[in-house]
Parts: structure tokens; C-alpha cells; sequence
């Protein structure tokens, strides 16, 4: 069966895929597999313990199909199921959550690791740049974890702030102060070279 | 305040995308999942699709029941309880007037024949001279009386040898103004009968032969049952006392 995968939307292919349609759950696995892979790499900073996350959700996202309807954006369910995951991991190894989730939201804790000193004097381009972004992801690393969220889920997820507010379950208030500092942040960790 | 317009600014030009920090997120975050997982989560999404339709949830019939069945269950459990309690309560004064009935009625007994025999000679010359009866003493009413406690009541003997004041009706109404509680641990102690109170000589009669003088006396003046009632006393008393030729 055809499936139209870069005209139908999210949802429209979740419906379809509940409907019957194989097809259109590897057009959508397509689409959203790096960033829920990237959420859990981030997050976890482990890739065996994030392939199992990842996989978990997607067979979440499958046994859940007959249950999903259309009431909010696909991609704000989808990462809400892998919020969901992730704090049950978080859970259960306790006291993770503890410690990041419940520090206050507007707090300037400094815990992002200081920038390497600039290695201006390195003569090949490419490798400099290929410093640069392993320096921004160590950044994005070292955030405090609700900011890393709120910043993962904008970057790989595409959500907005009321998206983002609604898949993490806080207020859009919340939501926003987290990205606002996450955002500081890492453009003052990546200085000039942003 | 710049700060936060600055921040607020930032951040919007951040949302809109396009941002120098996305550009280079997006260009550093290229991770994939290993195509092995690819594989598995395909395969899955497939075989779920022909093993047939994913499972309702069933708890969703049972979860609509669950507030109003707890609600019923709620009010039906403090209906029974406020039922249990009254019924209790009522349970609890039938038995407080059942224990205080008996004593009451061998008060009432009490007084009435020492009434009859030492203290209301007036009455019984009026009664014998045909007068109207003269009112009698008032008595426990059946409130009072189901508020005396089973305390040792006097017999009749006892009560003969001195007259009835009173007393026993004062004792009611103390016992009327008894907590509730007090009562019923009364009248659940040990029920014991009263020792039989020994017929002990009044102390007006110092000596047997003064007693004997005295109900001569009663005699004398007619007031035969008196006189009976006293002698019977006496020979209580002194039941080895050899009474004159005349008392016998």
C-alpha cells in the first residue's frame, strides 16, 4: 500500500498505522528515530542504556496505537511517552531525580564544565570545528536535567515551550525558564564561537 | 530587567530557529540508532499489526464504576455505623433502667412498710377513726427510681427499728444526678446481696428490760402492731431471752 510519507502528517500516519498500515510506522520511525535516539544519548550519557529506552518506547508507541487519538501534536505524545520512560528509569535508580528535577528552576548553578581554552592556534579548520561541536555537546551534557530537556526536546523534538510544558507535565512557565537558561548557558559556554 | 528583555529576546530568536546554537547543535547531534534496533523495532510494529488489533484497555469499563461504587459503599458504611451506634445507645439505657428497677421497687417496698408500721401512727389513727388519709410521703417517681443504683437497700426488718426519713429518696435523687457511666459500672460490679443487717438493740434501750418496758408501754396505749412489730425485734435481738409471762 502507498503511503504518501513526506505529504501525511505525524498523525495521520499514527492513525493509519493503528488502522492497519505498516508502511506507515516506518515513515514515521524514520522521521523521529534520531531524535528520540539523541534525547536518550543526551540524557543518559550511556549508549547500551539509551538503545534500551529507545526501544522501549517505540514498542510503548506500538502497544499503545489501538489507545491513540489525535489530541495533541504527534511529536508532544511521542516524547511524552519518552519523558515518561525516562523518569521511570530515573526512578528506579533513585535519587537521580531527586537531585536534578527537584533543584529550583531558575537557580544560576554553575554546573556546566568549564570550556576548554581556546585552541586558536590549531591550524586545521575541520578539526577545530569538530572541537567546537563536541565542546557545544559536552555542554548540552553537563546541563542541569530538567534544562537539557527542555533543550532536547526543542532541538530534536521541535517542540515549543506549551509542547514542552505539556510532554515534561510542568507549566509553560517552567518550561520556558528551563530553556531560557539552558540557552544562556550554552551560548555563554560556547563564547565567540557562536 | 535588560537582562531578563535580553534573556526573553534570546530566547525567542532561539524558538524561531535558526539560531547560531541550533545550527550547531544540529550539525554536532547526528547520531542514529545501530541498524540492528532499526530492524527489531520494524519487525515489531509489523508483527503487532498480524497478531491483530492492540489490546483495549479493559480496566476503562471498571474505572468508570470505581467512584460512584465507592461512593455508595461510603454512604451505606456510616448509614450502618450511625444505625449501630443509636441502636447501642437505646440498648444501653434499657439495661441502666432494668438495673436500677429492682432497687427501686424494694425501696419503694421498704418504705412503704416502715411507713406503715413506725412512722405513720397518725395516719392509721386517722385511717381508724374514719378521718380522710393524710398524703402520702412522696416516693422515688419512676425517673428517680430507675436513677437508684443498686446500692445495699435496707430490709424491711432494719428499716422497722428506726423511722423512715427521707433518706432513701434523697439517695434517689443523688443517684438521679449519677453520670450515666457511673451507673452502668455499678450495675455491672459483682452483684452481691447485702449481708442480712443483724437486729442490733436501739441505743434509746439500754438494757433488754427497758426495750420489754417500752413495747409494754405500746401496748398500753393500743398501739398493738406497733408493739408487735417491736417485740418480734426484740426476740431477734434476744432470741434466748426468756420474755416475761405477759410479752409471750
Amino acid at each position: 500500500m502507498y503511503v504518501d510519507a513526506g505529504a501525511a502528517s505525524d498523525e495521520d500516519l499514527m492513525l493509519r498505522y493503528a488502522a492497519g498500515q505498516a508502511v506507515a510506522f516506518d515513515a514515521l520511525y524514520r522521521r523521529h528515530k534520531g531524535g528520540i535516539y539523541r534525547y536518550f544519548l543526551r540524557q543518559l550519557r550511556d549508549r547500551s542504556l539509551a538503545e534500551e529506552l529507545f526501544q522501549d518506547v517505540w514498542l510503548n508507541l506500538i502497544n499503545a496505537r489501538g489507545r491513540y487519538r489525535v489530541q495533541a501534536k504527534f511529536t508532544t505524545w511521542l516524547y511524552a511517552l519518552a519523558h515518561n520512560r525516562l523518569m521511570d528509569h530515573y526512578r528506579r535508580r533513585r535519587g537521580v531525580v531527586a537531585i536534578s528535577f527537584a533543584a529550583p528552576e531558575d537557580e544560576e548553578r554553575s554546573d556546566t564544565p568549564e570550556p576548554a581554552a581556546a585552541e586558536s592556534e590549531q591550524p586545521e579548520r575541520r578539526l577545530e570545528a569538530q572541537r567546537q561541536l563536541a565542546r557545544l555537546i559536552a555542554l548540552v551534557e553537563n546541563l542541569p536535567m530538567a534544562q537539557r530537556e527542555a533543550f532536547l526536546l526543542h532541538e530534536e523534538g521541535g517542540l515549543g515551550i506549551d509542547e514542552i510544558a505539556e510532554a515534561t507535565g510542568v507549566n509553560r512557565e517552567t518550561a520556558k525558564s528551563r530553556l531560557r537558561y539552558a540557552v544562556a548557558k550554552l551560548k555563554a559556554g560556547m563564547g565567540d564561537c557562536l | 530587567m535588560t537582562d531578563a528583555r535580553d534573556k526573553d529576546g534570546e530566547l525567542d530568536n532561539h524558538l524561531r530557529g535558526g539560531s547560531a546554537l541550533s545550527r550547531q547543535y544540529g550539525a554536532a547531534s547526528t547520531e542514529t540508532p545501530p541498524a540492528g534496533i532499526d530492524a527489531r523495532i520494524l519487525a515489531a510494529a509489523r508483527q503487532a499489526l498480524q497478531a491483530g488489533p492492540s489490546p483495549r484497555p479493559v480496566r476503562k469499563r471498571s474505572w468508570r464504576w470505581r467512584v460512584p461504587v465507592a461512593a455508595v459503599a461510603a454512604i451505606v458504611l456510616s448509614v450502618t455505623l450511625t444505625l449501630r451506634l443509636e441502636e447501642q445507645k437505646t440498648h444501653e439505657q434499657s439495661v441502666l433502667q432494668e438495673a436500677a428497677a429492682p432497687a427501686a421497687v424494694e425501696a419503694k417496698r421498704a418504705a412503704e412498710s416502715a411507713a406503715r408500721v413506725v412512722g405513720t401512727d397518725e395516719r392509721k389513727d386517722r385511717l381508724n377513726a374514719g378521718a380522710p388519709p393524710l398524703p402520702r410521703e412522696k416516693t422515688a417517681t419512676p425517673a428517680e427510681s430507675a436513677a437508684v443504683p443498686a446500692a445495699p437497700v435496707e430490709s424491711a426488718a432494719g428499716s422497722l427499728a428506726r423511722p423512715l426519713r427521707d433518706e432513701s429518696l434523697s439517695r434517689g435523687a443523688e443517684g438521679a444526678r449519677k453520670p450515666k457511666q457511673e451507673l452502668f459500672q455499678e450495675f455491672n460490679a459483682p452483684v452481691m446481696k447485702p449481708p442480712a443487717s443483724p437486729v442490733v438493740q436501739p441505743p434509746e434501750f439500754r438494757t433488754p428490760e427497758a426495750w420489754l418496758d417500752h413495747i409494754r408501754e405500746l401496748r398500753k396505749a393500743g398501739r398493738l402492731a406497733e408493739a408487735a412489730a417491736v417485740l418480734d425485734q426484740f426476740k431477734k435481738a434476744h432470741p434466748d431471752y426468756a420474755l416475761p409471762a405477759d410479752l409471750r
